[in-house]
């Protein structure tokens, strides 16, 4: 078994609904393996969305650990989660998400800025680019790409910064079959360039094969996991 | 359909807010204007009556008809022809009846006293006369009041104080008539059993003071009309006056040119002796109204119009906002089957929902504007004045229901053409980014080009449009549009400019700029059209602030400075000098003794300079001489002799000292040098060639000369004008030039004696113990003019308040558009990037640095607005306000125009500017510190 790079103890989550609680998630502990690719399998309502925003530290559970590192993150204050997030973390998210003002190249380069990049920013924005297979089309704004090349974008975005995990979450949900295949093996190919940790939630049953660990939930719990 | 409406209505709560207000505001403005007007002009045409009755202490709101009786004619139709007309006149004028006062008197005769006095001859040339009402409008000083009924022949009558000594009477002596008699052929005997006087010294019933009644002997009105007044068979001669007057608090402003007219109709009509109708005391004042009402009325109206095209845009633009945000439903309905009429009618009636609302908001508010117009005392300035008494007629729901039409068509107008829109249009043009239709056809710069040559030809005309004034003709109404043009337009002209300052500081900093200024410079830079229309207003709010304040300040400042220079000083009066003109007049049928001439007695000027309050008094002598000319062929001319003493002179005047290229102390020292010294105006110069160093004569009206040396030449001098314009019978302005000699008032006094001057008095401010020193003891003046009472009246007249008034009512409405627009468009804003928030969050960015990018684009988008609304509007002060301040002008414009602008104006301006965007921002922050991530990017899955 590899590194563990991130793990969960007992995360509950739960928000107020018309009378009572609805349980998002209930009782999750899972281990992300470093430099591997994992999936979270589910239905949609089954609470992926809602645990991948959790191990990305953009919400807070209502109780239960999240430890990246050996430091439970759910504890630290919102500034430093704010750098955990700008130095370690990579988001790509279902909706493309793309700043809608800067083109493809700004794009990557923001998020360079943003991180406090101490390299050279355009070389490291084009090498992304390039990585995702996107080497020509960089100075095209979002609107002015298809579904699948703004996913591109949105990928070599969130690995500019050489972050240690990506959360992708539904990545390929509004890709056809052949561009979501695609958009995988880009994930499966920065695993081995750049060594980094992917955690992907997925419904579509055809991209499981890519998994190196995957979870199921179903209704806020973990029903199945397999290792390869 | 209708359920539709309402939903939609209830989901865009800030869009139909400020759709709302744009309306009410539309609404209020528009009825404020004739409610406004109407109060105003009531306001005003009472005041000018009341001013009279106040100045000349007559009550000047009657008509008189006049009519006799001639016994020797047996013809008395043309008296029942205007007894009658007495009956009818107030219906027919439209007027509200005051008092009827019917004067009837007979002609003098020589009356006998039968008592066969000593001390009095006895022989009376009086008249009996009667006046209706006569018994509620006197007391009795001696005697008794007359009786109703005749006894023993002898009809009892009361007289006036003067008639009583004049014709040297007693109580209850009993005269007898020599030619008036009665029916029967007897001579008519009277008695007077008292002397009466007014009971009230200000009663309007004496048309006539009772001491004017010098010989007539009232007796009782029913006795006179039975006994004298036969209109079968006339039995005496009888002359018939009709005071018939009217209480001018309920004239109304509407009347007063069919009162004008049909008065000068009846003027005509009777002209005779037999029938006189004579309004002339009235008509007057009626025609001086009538040319400050043209000109109030007209301006008011067109101040208005930049505000009320202002509204029109701000609807537009919100309505077509919100039908941006609505196309998606539009469409929606337009491809499942609605008809475009269908889509109409919704919208039709929403503005007309809508519409219905701002009127029932809008009528109180306008009324409420109105009582603040009546408050205004300057730009943003009020105080507490009587109330104006607003009332809401027909023509204020005329102009309601224009301005509800009006606001409709901008309402559904836009929906026309996007009805036609179905999804597949829509979707197809979404990712269009068109620039707005006139920014393509250069429309903006089209605009501000044609204002830019109004202004040019205007100035072109600049002397012709003066003259037109002082004719009291309206005023060209384009000027004032194209001012307001000329500052629209250069508002859209800026725009293009403000997208080009960002990038300049963009590309200037590039590699400086933190990620937040970055993602900000981007968003202006590349989203820039969006945030035109916010721009706009807070341009057009800065800019019309400063042009309206600026306006406001400079016609109230130059009618200020003009006021203080024709009056010189800040009190100034002429006191009635004791002389010994009695004394002369009673020697004058004999022979007057050598040597002996009009003297004066010199009052103590010195005693009002120990008054608390008074810092300085200057004795200056005023007398119109002439000059001699020494070569024949020259026409001597008629000037103005100002004798003055240099040193109190130069401590008292108030006289800007640039109007002079030296201070006025320097003239006044080179005057004292010599005392046959004098500085002449400087047409003098010009049109006499006279120089320095020339000697001269001039002489007052006795003959008397006086030899002098013209020791200098100025353009100004306190209360001076160089010009006289005048009206001519034939409606030309005359223009004639006025001279001045200044010459030292010891030569003057010591060569012509000493005569009245006046007393130029300096104050502190505070002139309530002068007044009081004055009242208690009862100074007389012949004149008397107090500078500060006198710019009071001037900020109180209808034309200056008004105008305060509006422009700072329309500085009001477009700053509640800005921040309404201002609001919209950054909540609009945030609302559409509150997924853009989630990713920048997500990816790392700290609130702070999301708050920074926010004040970053307030800085380049709210900041350059203001700043090139601050140059737009002092552009505009500076070219225009010197022709609008022409509308301003009176013949007695002395001091040269300038464009005043006041820093107290300026920092009330920005700071209410200030504060409005600071509530907004703060507001803002509400609403960004309310977004979670998690949600904010839950909401770019749906």
């Amino acid at each position: 078994m590899a590194d563990i790079i991130l793990k969960t103890n007992h995360v509950i989550q739960s928000f107020p609904v018309a009378g009572g609680e609805f349980v998002a998630l209930n009782d999750i502990n899972i281990e992300i393996p470093k430099g591997k690719l994992t999936i979270l399998k589910g239905r949609s309502g089954s609470g992926k969305t809602t645990l991948m925003n959790i191990l990305g530290a953009l919400d807070y559970p209502k109780s239960g650990e999240v430890i990246l590192k050996d430091r439970d993150i759910t504890k630290l204050a919102e500034r430093e989660r704010e750098n955990i997030r700008k130095q370690n973390i990579g988001f790509v998210f279902q909706s493309v998400a793309l700043i809608p003002m800067m083109n493809a190249y700004e794009n990557v380069e923001f998020a360079l800025r943003l991180s406090g990049f101490k390299g050279d920013m355009k070389k490291r924005a084009k090498e992304c680019l390039e990585m995702v297979g996107l080497g020509k089309r960089i100075m095209h704004m979002p609107q002015e790409l298809s579904g699948g090349e703004q996913q591109r974008v949105a990928i070599a975005r969130a690995i500019a910064h050489k972050p240690k995990i990506i959360f992708a979450d539904e990545p390929t949900a509004e890709l056809d079959t052949n561009t979501g295949i695609q958009v995988v093996k880009i994930f499966k190919n920065l695993i081995e360039a750049e060594g980094i940790t992917i955690v992907m939630t997925t419904h579509d049953t055809g991209l499981m094969e890519a998994a190196e660990c995957l979870y199921e939930l179903e209704d806020g719990k973990i029903v199945d996991r397999e290792y390869d | 359909m209708l359920r539709f409406m309402m939903q939609k209505l209830l989901h865009k709560k800030w869009m139909v807010v400020s759709l709302l207000i744009g309306n009410i505001l539309l609404m209020a403005i528009a009825c404020s204007n004739p409610m406004y007007k109407n109060a105003s002009l009531q306001r005003s045409l009472t005041k000018q009556f009341s001013d009279y009755v106040a100045n000349e202490g007559v009550y000047p709101a009657y008509v008189t008809l006049e009519s006799s009786i001639v016994k020797d004619k047996n013809d008395t139709s043309d008296y029942k022809a205007m007894d009658e007309l007495s009956d009818k006149i107030y219906s027919d004028l439209k007027l509200v009846k005051k008092e009827k006062v019917h004067y009837i008197c007979t002609n003098k005769g020589y009356a006998y006293s039968t008592m066969g006095r000593t001390d009095n001859k006895g022989m009376h040339n009086i008249a009996m006369s009667a006046m209706s009402g006569l018994e509620d409008h006197i007391k009795i000083l001696y005697g008794k009041m007359y009786s109703d009924t005749v006894n023993d022949g002898v009809i009892e009558t009361i007289v006036s104080q003067n008639m009583f000594i004049e014709n040297n009477l007693v109580l209850d002596e009993v005269l007898e008539f020599d030619n008036i008699k009665n029916a029967d052929g007897s001579k008519v005997k009277i008695k007077v059993t008292g002397v009466y006087t007014n009971s009230e010294s200000n009663d309007v019933y004496w048309v006539k003071a009772p001491t004017e009644y010098e010989t007539d002997c009232f007796i009782s009105y029913d006795i006179f009309s039975k006994m004298f007044v036969n209109l079968d068979k006339p039995s005496a001669d009888i002359n018939s006056i009709w005071y018939m007057l009217f209480d001018y608090t309920k004239l109304s402003p509407k009347h007063v040119s069919s009162l004008i007219q049909k008065t000068e109709n009846y003027q005509k009509m009777y002209s005779t002796k037999l029938q006189r109708f004579d309004g002339s005391a009235y008509t007057g004042i009626l025609k001086e109204f009538k040319i400050s009402q043209n000109k109030s009325v007209s301006t008011l109206l067109i101040l208005e119009v930049p505000v009320l095209i202002l509204l029109c845009v701000f609807i537009f633009m919100i309505s077509r906002q919100m039908l941006d945000l609505e196309q998606n439903e539009m469409a929606l309905l337009k491809s499942r089957g609605s008809s475009r009429k269908q889509i109409l009618t919704i919208y039709f009636i929403q503005s007309v929902i809508l519409t219905l609302v701002s009127m029932l908001v809008g009528l109180p508010l306008g009324a409420f504007f109105c009582a603040v117009l009546g408050s205004a005392n300057g730009f943003l300035e009020f105080v507490h004045r009587s109330s104006l008494s607003i009332s809401i007629d027909l023509q204020v729901i005329l102009y309601a229901i224009g301005a509800g039409i009006l606001s409709i068509l901008v309402m559904v107008l836009p929906v026309i053409r996007k009805s036609g829109v179905t999804i597949v249009n829509l979707k197809q043009g979404k990712n269009r980014n068109t620039k707005a239709l006139w920014q393509r056809v250069y429309l903006d710069v089209i605009i501000f080009l044609v204002s830019i040559y109004g202004l040019y030809s205007f100035y072109g005309r600049k002397q012709a449009m003066m003259v037109d004034m002082l004719l009291g003709k309206n005023i060209d109404p384009v000027l004032f549009l194209c001012s307001s043009v000329f500052i629209i337009s250069a508002g859209l002209v800026a725009l293009r400019l403000q997208p080009l300052m960002v990038k300049l500081v963009y590309f200037a900093g590039k590699k400086l700029w933190r990620p937040s200024m970055f993602a900000s410079f981007l968003n202006i830079i590349r989203n820039g059209a969006k945030q035109q229309f916010m721009m706009v207003f807070l341009i057009l709010t800065v800019a019309l602030g400063i042009y309206n304040a600026t306006v406001a300040r400079t016609i109230l400042s130059n009618a200020e400075e003009n006021i203080k220079y024709i009056n010189g000083a800040d009190v100034k009066f002429k006191e009635v000098w004791e002389d010994n003109s009695v004394f002369l007049k009673s020697t004058s049928t004999y022979q007057v003794p050598e040597g002996l001439s009009l003297v004066y007695k010199e009052p103590d000027s010195e005693r009002f300079l120990g008054i608390d309050g008074v810092d300085s008094v200057s004795r200056v002598y005023r007398e119109d001489v002439c000059v001699r000319k020494t070569s024949r062929d020259e026409a001597d001319f008629n000037v103005a002799l100002m004798a003055i003493n240099t040193k109190e002179f130069g401590e008292t005047v108030n006289f800007d000292s640039t109007l002079l290229p030296h201070h006025i102390n320097t003239y006044l020292n080179v005057l004292s040098t010599k005392t046959n010294a004098v500085l002449l105006s400087s047409n003098f110069h010009t049109t006499q060639s006279y120089d320095i160093g020339d000697r001269f004569v001039y002489e007052n009206t006795d003959g008397a000369q006086i030899e002098s040396v013209v020791y200098g030449f100025v353009d100004y001098w306190p209360s001076y004008t160089d010009k006289k314009y005048s009206l001519t019978e034939d409606g030309v302005l005359d223009t004639s030039d006025n001279y001045l000699i200044v010459a030292n008032l010891g030569k003057v006094q010591e060569e012509w004696g000493v005569k009245p001057y006046e007393l130029w008095l300096k104050t502190s401010g505070d002139t309530k113990a002068l007044y009081d020193y004055i009242n208690s003891e009862n100074v007389q003046f012949e004149m008397f003019e107090d500078t500060n009472a006198h710019m009071v009246n001037v900020r109180n007249e209808t034309l200056f308040q008004g105008t305060n008034g509006i422009l700072t009512m329309s500085f009001i409405v477009v700053l509640i558009l800005c921040s309404a627009g201002f609001l919209i468009y950054w909540i609009l804003s945030i609302r559409q990037r509150e997924l853009l928030f989630g990713v920048f969050r997500a990816m790392g960015m700290k609130k702070g640095e999301i708050i920074s990018m926010l004040i970053n684009e307030q800085i380049f988008s709210s900041g350059i607005a203001i700043f090139l609304g601050t140059v737009i509007g002092i552009t505009a002060s500076r070219l225009f306000v010197p022709l609008v301040q022409i509308v301003y002008s009176t013949t007695e414009q002395a001091v040269p125009m300038n464009v005043v602008m006041k820093e107290a104006d300026m920092v009330r301006l920005f700071g209410v500017v200030g504060a409005v965007i600071c509530i907004c921002m703060v507001i803002l922050g509400i609403l960004i510190s309310k977004i979670k991530i998690s949600q904010a990017l839950k909401l770019g899955e749906d």
